[in-house]
């Protein structure tokens, strides 16, 4: 058998003719000296060819600081802060404590172990009493995990096996994506010749074959009556990193073309809003549970418009009120507080943009979109990104109705999803009625959400000076886009990791290779 | 969003249905219900009810008796509801002007029926809480107390008094304690204390011997308001802001209580010779215009079968006259703010999929924003150098946005509000986001080659603070010889393709090496475009960063003033 070594792999095998008991990876790789990338490709096709055994010596696993983790360790854990301030305050209460906090629910889970551990107890009106010490293991952890910082990381397998195994069932509790610990496992390998498979005669390079095609070969004929060194055709070639755009920016640029074809004319709007655009406009009560801090984002600097729109001020705060003309309407008949309309927030909702646009005259007849950045107060998990896309638009038309609204969605279901099979179900909106939420069948998935609708109330569209009726929709992509690009987790459609970035992008064309995909 | 937590057994009871998950799933279509959890060995039955505007609707026996189509789920007529007369002479509660300023409204009834048992009375505290916390803003609109109707006698006094001039055993302790105390040491007082801290006086409820009932919204008295499943005769009372609001607390839970089997006898409210009966039974009436349905619907709606389903969805009546539908929607809802309420009731009586869906006919021209051309001239400019796009989030953490760069924190948008450190500002920069990939990323093959188009806040100072919002573009170059030439030239050239003339001018900034970064210029802007430089090796060390890595960030805005003209 004739071989085709890359000078990479001569060079690795030279040495290992060289050590008939083989020798450590590591120590292989400073012998000859070669980049540990080269390295490692070299091994790969060595091994890919059977030519090479190898055999995992140790396992190291290096224990590093995660995000949570750092500050963990500059803060203090959870379980302790919590402790110390019930030493401070011992009358503290579930509840005051969960207020206390920017993120509670890493509260609720530091209480829920605790009381798990036996160390808190929870008394009549959610008040917290410290039943026994932290157990010494714990804080033989938390000892552990603060000798480390954000340079230094230990070895796990350098720890006392009792060490080892307090971490470890540390980081079993945690779970993976807590985020606390990172855990690198690398391997130390032991690499040999495979007995009887190559002579040393085998790397015997022929001198007088050609190597690469030069300019110089090229000019001075030096190739003639030469023979090409052939090259290895089994070796990977190495992957070169393509330029593209994001595969969710090209999910969202189809779902932008697919509107434009539908006769929808493209909206843009701010990222920071006013309440009167995002919610009084719409007629959302003020006092509705929707705009509690707990829903929607504040700006802290600067924290009001200096003034709303004259023209449609006097109409909204009547249907608010309920007095003056209200045009029908009862209202919601609570004042209308001027200084919290004038609040500033980051946009909730894409359909701010389309009372903008309502106010603004729109085309009669008018149909129009917007694919819109949109913040709303949620912890972020698997479900739940921090901000996200959503698909927003009106149809403005005499004579639009509540089966021309049906329509439309089917029209979405069908060229927006794919999906043939739709079911309307009752919703309700504060700014539309009659209001409608759209189930479709997906072909994989079920039935599931598409989105909501309905028609634009009275007290929202004739404060805004239209009295043509007006259709509005949104649709949930961020779902649609994931389930397209093959993806579990929300998060990952945010994410800086080039690996996440290359296994959507490598999903999504295998996707395509198999069926005609809907958006 | 409320959710319901009830059995499936007590639904199907109440009812009087079977009700298998599937069909259950439909019919609460008709209450803008979703069926969230359904555990079929225990039959516990969670509901998320969408409707914020029905509070009828998020209990169990509103939902039931939606489904029966308004019918009470007692199998009694509403005229059945009062143990008399409505005329009949009813317990009083006299309200005391010292209450008017601090919480001016009280509505009460008395119900006497088959005892309460485990499940009413669960469901009972859950409507309570329900409508209180959520209907009632925790407590600030609406609070309602439940009594057994032993411990006390009518008439009762709604008064407020000073902190320190009453005291009483509140639920929960052993102790009396004056209502200031209260407020500082029991858990319910210190969870509402924020509704009272601004009044000198508190209210209380009280009968006529002294004996505090409870000092609303804050807890009831112990013994007189302690509620257990064998009461069969009971006090309800809600106090609040909004004679509206309490009124439909009430008719609710008077509503209720009636589908429970039990029979009520009303209370009569006094206040400076004005009398109010509670609860009030008369429904909201609106006129519904004649064409109304057929607009909206956009079909011809025959008049008697508007009329006919608007019966079956549970309205009182509705009377066909001249200028329209005459309508009484039931006294346990007061959402129909306007007629096009009536006609969504009308459609989900009907049923939505019963409308055959038709096309908007007008012909409009399809358009994209035009703010979208410099950014896809850029995607494709990028791509064709071989950049990969990256997309992050708006929101980041200060240290990211600011500290990790080493740049000051004036200008950066921060959230009043932040759910976590994490994600407590808008981003003012692309740059972060492109280290912490390149970061992440150090076991992908290199050269590295990304970068992203998107918009940030900026704080303007002036008189007044402002924001302004940018549309950024901003790159990364890292592999083991990457230098401020390589990405200076590919920039240029993009520059080039954009129309512009760059040029560079030497910049001091973190986190570049000094003498190896620079301000961009074109020949058509008077300030900087952007920036570009080879980040120090103390600022990659911090990302985590083990190769060369040079970035660069232009203000799309400025390259393109005309399609970026300031946004409202």
């Amino acid at each position: 058998m004739s071989w085709n070594f890359h000078p990479l792999e001569i060079a690795v095998l030279r040495a290992l003719f060289n050590q008939p008991e083989g020798s450590r990876e590591d120590s292989l790789r400073e012998e000859i000296r070669m980049d540990p990338g080269q390295f490692q490709m070299a091994t790969g096709w060595l091994k890919a060819k059977n030519l090479v055994e190898e055999t995992v010596l140790e396992t190291r696993t290096e224990v590093s600081l995660a995000e949570m983790g750092q500050q963990y360790v500059a803060e203090g854990f959870p379980e302790e802060w919590i402790l110390r301030k019930l030493k401070e305050d011992p009358s503290l209460t579930l509840e005051t404590l969960r207020k206390s906090v920017e993120d509670p629910s890493q509260i609720s889970k530091a209480i829920g172990d605790l009381k798990e551990m036996g160390v808190l107890s929870i008394r009549a009106g959610g008040r917290l009493e410290q039943a026994n010490p932290l157990p010494p293991a714990l804080e033989r952890t938390y000892g552990i995990i603060r000798t480390l910082d954000d340079r230094k990381s230990l070895t796990l397998e350098d720890l006392s096996l009792e060490d080892r195994e307090l971490l470890g069932t540390f980081q079993r509790k945690r779970g993976k994506g807590k985020g606390v610990l990172r855990f690198d496992v690398r391997e130390v390998r032991h690499l040999s010749l495979k007995k009887g498979s190559l002579s040393p005669e085998d790397l015997d390079v022929r001198d007088d074959l050609l190597g690469p095609v030069t300019t110089e070969m090229i000019q001075n004929r030096s190739w003639k009556g030469g023979t090409f060194r052939p090259y290895s055709l089994e070796t990977p070639p190495p992957r070169p990193m393509l330029g593209q755009s994001h595969p969710y920016r090209d999910y969202l640029e189809e779902v932008r073309k697919q509107l434009v074809r539908l006769g929808f004319e493209e909206m843009s709007g701010p990222i920071v809003e006013s309440e009167f655009w995002n919610m009084d406009a719409l007629f959302i009560p003020q006092t509705h549970p929707a705009r509690d801090i707990h829903d929607i984002y504040f700006v802290r600097d600067p924290r009001e418009k200096s003034s709303l729109d004259e023209n449609v001020l006097a109409g909204v705060r009547a249907v608010h009120a309920g007095e003056g003309n209200t045009f029908g309407s009862r209202g919601w008949r609570q004042p209308f507080n001027e200084k919290q309309a004038r609040r500033l927030l980051l946009r909730s909702q894409g359909t701010a943009i389309s009372a903008r646009k309502l106010a603004s005259g729109p085309r009669i007849p008018g149909k129009y979109f917007a694919l819109a950045r949109c913040f709303r107060y949620e912890q972020v998990d698997q479900t739940h990104a921090v901000d996200f896309y959503q698909a927003e638009g009106i149809v403005v038309e005499e004579g639009a109705s509540f089966r021309t609204l049906l329509g439309l969605l089917t029209l979405f279901a069908r060229e927006v999803a794919g999906a043939r099979e739709v079911h309307f179900k009752p919703a309700y909106f504060p700014f539309t009625e009659p209001s409608v939420e759209v189930h479709v069948k997906h072909p994989q998935l079920g039935w599931m959400e598409l989105g909501g609708a309905g028609l634009f109330r009275p007290e929202v569209l004739r404060p805004l000076g239209v009295t043509t009726p007006v259709i509005a929709w949104g649709l949930g992509i961020d779902r649609m886009a994931m389930m397209r690009l093959g993806l579990s987790d929300i998060r990952d459609l945010f994410s800086g990791s080039l690996h996440t970035l290359q296994s959507m992008i490598l999903s999504r064309a295998r996707n395509r290779q198999t069926t005609q995909q809907p958006l | 969003m409320p959710t319901l937590e009830t059995t499936l057994r007590d639904l199907e009871t109440l009812t009087g249905m079977t009700l298998p998950a599937d069909t259950l799933d439909l019919l609460l279509d008709w209450v803008k219900g979703e069926i969230k959890e359904l555990d079929p060995k225990t039959g516990t039955l969670k509901i998320e009810l969408n409707d914020t505007n029905r509070p009828d609707l998020w209990t169990v026996e509103g939902i039931a008796r939606q489904l029966r189509g308004g019918n009470s789920p007692s199998g009694r007529p509403w005229d059945r509801i009062f143990a008399g007369k409505e005329s009949d002479p009813s317990p009083v509660i006299r309200i005391h002007p010292s209450v008017l300023a601090v919480r001016p409204v009280i509505g009460g009834f008395i119900a006497r029926g088959p005892a309460l048992g485990e499940e009413g009375l669960a469901q009972l505290i859950q409507t309570q809480e329900r409508l209180s916390e959520l209907y009632g803003r925790k407590r600030a609109d609406v609070a309602v107390g439940i009594y057994p109707l032993k411990s006390f006698r009518f008439p009762l006094l709604y008064e407020a008094v000073a902190p320190d001039s009453v005291s009483f055993v509140p639920l929960g302790l052993d102790l009396p304690l004056s209502l200031r105390s209260i407020l500082d040491h029991h858990p319910k007082g210190r969870a509402y204390k924020n509704l009272l801290s601004s009044r000198d006086t508190y209210p209380i409820l009280r009968d006529d011997d002294g004996t505090v009932l409870s000092f609303p919204p804050i807890i009831n008295a112990r013994n007189i308001g302690e509620v257990s499943s064998p009461d069969a005769e009971l006090f309800v009372e809600a106090t609040g802001i909004d004679p509206g609001r309490v009124t439909l607390v009430i008719n609710i839970l008077a509503a209720n209580l009636f589908d429970r089997g039990f029979t009520l006898t009303p209370v009569t409210v006094e206040e400076s010779g004005k009398t109010t009966l509670y609860p009030c039974l008369e429904g909201p009436q609106i006129l519904v215009p004649a064409d109304l349905p057929g607009r909206v619907t956009g079909e011809d709606i025959d008049p008697d079968v508007f009329c006919r389903k608007l019966l079956d969805y549970g309205y009182v009546s509705v009377e066909v006259r001249k200028d329209g539908y005459h309508v009484q929607a039931p006294f346990y809802r007061d959402d129909i703010l306007h007629p096009v309420d009536c006609v969504e009731d009308f459609l989900i009586a009907r049923g939505y999929d019963s409308f055959v869906p038709s096309l908007p006919s007008s012909f409009t021209i399809g358009k994209e924003a035009s703010t979208r051309e410099p950014e896809e001239l850029v995607r494709r400019l990028m791509s064709g150098l071989g950049f990969q796009e990256i997309l992050s989030n708006i929101l980041t953490s200060m240290e990211k946005d600011t500290k990790d760069l080493g740049r000051p924190s004036d200008r950066t948008v921060e959230i009043d509000n932040p759910v976590s450190r994490q994600f407590g500002v808008v981003r003012s920069t692309l740059l972060s986001f492109l280290l912490s990939s390149e970061s992440q990323s150090s076991r992908f093959p290199y050269p590295h080659r990304l970068f992203e188009v998107g918009e940030v806040l900026e704080k303007t100072s002036g008189t007044m603070t402002d924001v302004n919002e940018k549309m950024l573009f901003s790159g990364l170059l890292s592999h083991p010889q990457a230098s401020l030439s390589e990405l200076a030239g590919m920039v240029f050239e993009v520059l080039r393709y954009m129309g512009h003339e760059p040029s560079l001018s030497p910049l001091e900034a973190s986190p570049y090496i000094t003498g190896r970064s620079g301000s961009l210029r074109t020949a058509k802007n008077s300030s900087p475009v952007g920036e570009i430089g080879e980040v120090h090796p103390e600022w990659l060390e911090r990302w985590g960063i083990r190769m060369p890595t040079v970035l660069f960030e232009i203000d799309l805005s400025k390259i393109y003033p005309d399609f970026y003209g300031k946004k409202e």
